[in-house]
C-alpha cells in the first residue's frame, strides 16, 4: 500500500470512528430510548477488525476504547483495553477461522456487546458508595441493586445496540471494500 | 344637399328632436331626465357593469405590470425588515433568559452568603447506562474545585457531587447515580432535628426512571407523599438546606424491616445548562 493511500485510509477510519463517537457520546445521550444509550464504538471496532484484520482492528479498538471511556465520563482504561483486545482477537479470527460476512459480523457484535455490558455491570457488585455521610460506612451500596435490574439493563442495552449495528455495517463494509481495492493481495497483515 | 334631405333622414332627425324635446320638457316640468333616459339607462346598465368589470380587471393587470418592480422592491424591503425584527426578537428573548438566569444566580448568592461558589457550565452527559454523571467546564487549573464538593442550581437545588477533577473539566455524579448519598431531613424544615433523619441515595433500579430513593429512615420519622427532601448538613459534605426533591411514594422494605421512598428530583437534571459548585460553606453543626 502506498503512503498516500495509507494516509487516506487512516483519515477515513479516523473520521468514521469520530463520527460514531459523536453519535454515541453526544447525540444519543440526548435521545435516550427507555433511558438507554446504545453502544456504537464496540460495534464499529468489531466491524473494522472483521473486515480489515487484526492490525487495523487493534488500532481502531485502541482509539475507539479511549473515546468510549471518555464518553462514559470515566478514566481511560477498561474499555481502551477491552476494545483493543477485541480488535486484535476478532481480526485474527477473521484472518484464520471465521468468514467475513453479515452473519459473522452480527454474531461477533453480540459477543462484544455482551462483554461490554458485563464490564458495565461488574463494578456494581463490588464498589461501595462514595463516603459522603457516616452511615455508608456501615451499609454497603450493593444492597440496593437487584441483580435482575442489572441484567435487564444489560440485555436491553445489547439489543438496542444490535439494532444500530445494521447501519454501521454498511460503513465498515464500505471501508473494508476500499482497503481491498487499495491492497488486493492482502490487508496490513 | 339634395341627397341629404331625404324622407328617411327627416324621420331620424325628427325622432332625435322629439326625444330631446321630451327630455327637455321632463327636466323642466318633472325635474327628471324623463322616460327615454330612464329606459336607456335600464337597458344599458348590465352592459356598463360588465364593461366596468372588464375595464377594472385590465386596469389592475396593467397597473400590476406597470408597478411590479416597485412592488417587488417594497416586498423585499418588508421581508428584510421582518427578518431584522425576528432576529431582534430572538436576541432579546435570549438576553431575557440570560438576564433571568444571572438574576437568579445573584439572588441565590445574596440569599446564601455563607456559601462560596463557582459557576460552571455543563459540557456533556455520560453515555454510560450504568451511571448518571455529567462534566462541567471547570477543573483544577481554572477553579478551586476539588473532589466531593456539592453541585447545586441557582435555586439551591442539590444536583450532584464532584467525583473527579481534571485540568479544565470535572466530572459530577448526579443525585441519581448509585454512588451518590446525602443525609437529609424530610419536610423541608432543617431546624426540626427532632423529626429524625434519613439518607437520600441513588438507586440503580430507579435511575432510569429519574428517581432516587430515601432510605435508612428513622422509625419515628413521618414521610408523606410530596414531602420535600432537604440536606441536613450532617457529615459536613453538603451544606444544610439544599433541596433534593420530593417524595413520590413510600414503600415497606421487602425484608419487612423499615421503609424506603422514591424521590423525584426537584429539577429536571438533564436540561441543566449552568450549575454552581459549592466550594465552601459554614456548617452550623
Amino acid at each position: 500500500m502506498r503512503r498516500k493511500e495509507l494516509i487516506i485510509s487512516i483519515l477515513l477510519h479516523s473520521l468514521f470512528i469520530v463520527s460514531v463517537y459523536v453519535f454515541q457520546g453526544v447525540i444519543f445521550p440526548h435521545m435516550r430510548i427507555l433511558g438507554l444509550v446504545p453502544l456504537l464504538l464496540p460495534i464499529a471496532c468489531t466491524g473494522v477488525a472483521l473486515y480489515e484484520g487484526r492490525y487495523y482492528g487493534g488500532i481502531t479498538g485502541l482509539f475507539a476504547g479511549i473515546l468510549c471511556d471518555v464518553s462514559f465520563n470515566q478514566p481511560v482504561g477498561i474499555f481502551t483495553v477491552f476494545l483493543t483486545l477485541t480488535g486484535l482477537v476478532v481480526g485474527t479470527m477473521a484472518e484464520t477461522v471465521i468468514l467475513r460476512g453479515f452473519v459473522t459480523y452480527y454474531i461477533c457484535c453480540a459477543f462484544v456487546l455482551a462483554g461490554s455490558a458485563f464490564i458495565g455491570m461488574f463494578p456494581h457488585f463490588f464498589i461501595t458508595q462514595v463516603q459522603s455521610v457516616p452511615i455508608q460506612e456501615i451499609i454497603p451500596e450493593n444492597q440496593s441493586i437487584p441483580v435482575q435490574a442489572l441484567i435487564t439493563t444489560a440485555v436491553q442495552q445489547t439489543i438496542y445496540s444490535l439494532i444500530l449495528a445494521l447501519p454501521i455495517w454498511f460503513f465498515v463494509r464500505a471501508l473494508g471494500n476500499r482497503t481491498d481495492r487499495i491492497s488486493p493481495s492482502g490487508r496490513m497483515y | 344637399m339634395k341627397a341629404l334631405i331625404t324622407k328617411r333622414s327627416i324621420i331620424i332627425a325628427s325622432a332625435s328632436v322629439l326625444i330631446a324635446l321630451i327630455s327637455l320638457v321632463s327636466i323642466n316640468l318633472f325635474s327628471s331626465a324623463g322616460p327615454v333616459t330612464g329606459f336607456a339607462n335600464t337597458v344599458t346598465r348590465p352592459v356598463r357593469a360588465l364593461a366596468t368589470t372588464v375595464a377594472r380587471t385590465f386596469g389592475n393587470i396593467f397597473a400590476s405590470i406597470y408597478r411590479y418592480d416597485e412592488l417587488e422592491k417594497r416586498h423585499e424591503e418588508v421581508l428584510q425588515r421582518l427578518a431584522r425584527y425576528e432576529a431582534d426578537l430572538r436576541e432579546s428573548e435570549a438576553l431575557a433568559l440570560e438576564n433571568e438566569r444571572l438574576r437568579r444566580a445573584l439572588d441565590f448568592r445574596e440569599r446564601r452568603p455563607d456559601y462560596t461558589q463557582e459557576m460552571a457550565t455543563l459540557s456533556g452527559w455520560n453515555s454510560d447506562n450504568w451511571s448518571h454523571s455529567f462534566t462541567i467546564n471547570k477543573g483544577y487549573m481554572n477553579s478551586n474545585i476539588t473532589t466531593g464538593m456539592g453541585v447545586a442550581t441557582e435555586y439551591g437545588v442539590l444536583i450532584g457531587q464532584v467525583s473527579d477533577v481534571g485540568p479544565t473539566i470535572s466530572t459530577v455524579i448526579s443525585v441519581l447515580d448509585t454512588t451518590f448519598s446525602a443525609a437529609v431531613y424530610v419536610g423541608g424544615d432543617t431546624e426540626s432535628t427532632s423529626d429524625g433523619t434519613a439518607t437520600a441515595k441513588g438507586s440503580f433500579s430507579h435511575m432510569r426512571n429519574g428517581y432516587l430513593i430515601l432510605d435508612y429512615i428513622d422509625e419515628d420519622l413521618i414521610v408523606l407523599n410530596e414531602s420535600t427532601i432537604v440536606t441536613s448538613g450532617l457529615g459536613g459534605v453538603f451544606p444544610p438546606g439544599l433541596t433534593i426533591g420530593e417524595v413520590v411514594q413510600v414503600f415497606d422494605h421487602p425484608s419487612g424491616i423499615g421503609r424506603y421512598a422514591t424521590i423525584r428530583p426537584m429539577r429536571d437534571i438533564e436540561t441543566l445548562q449552568v450549575v454552581f459548585v459549592i466550594l465552601d460553606f459554614e456548617n452550623p453543626e
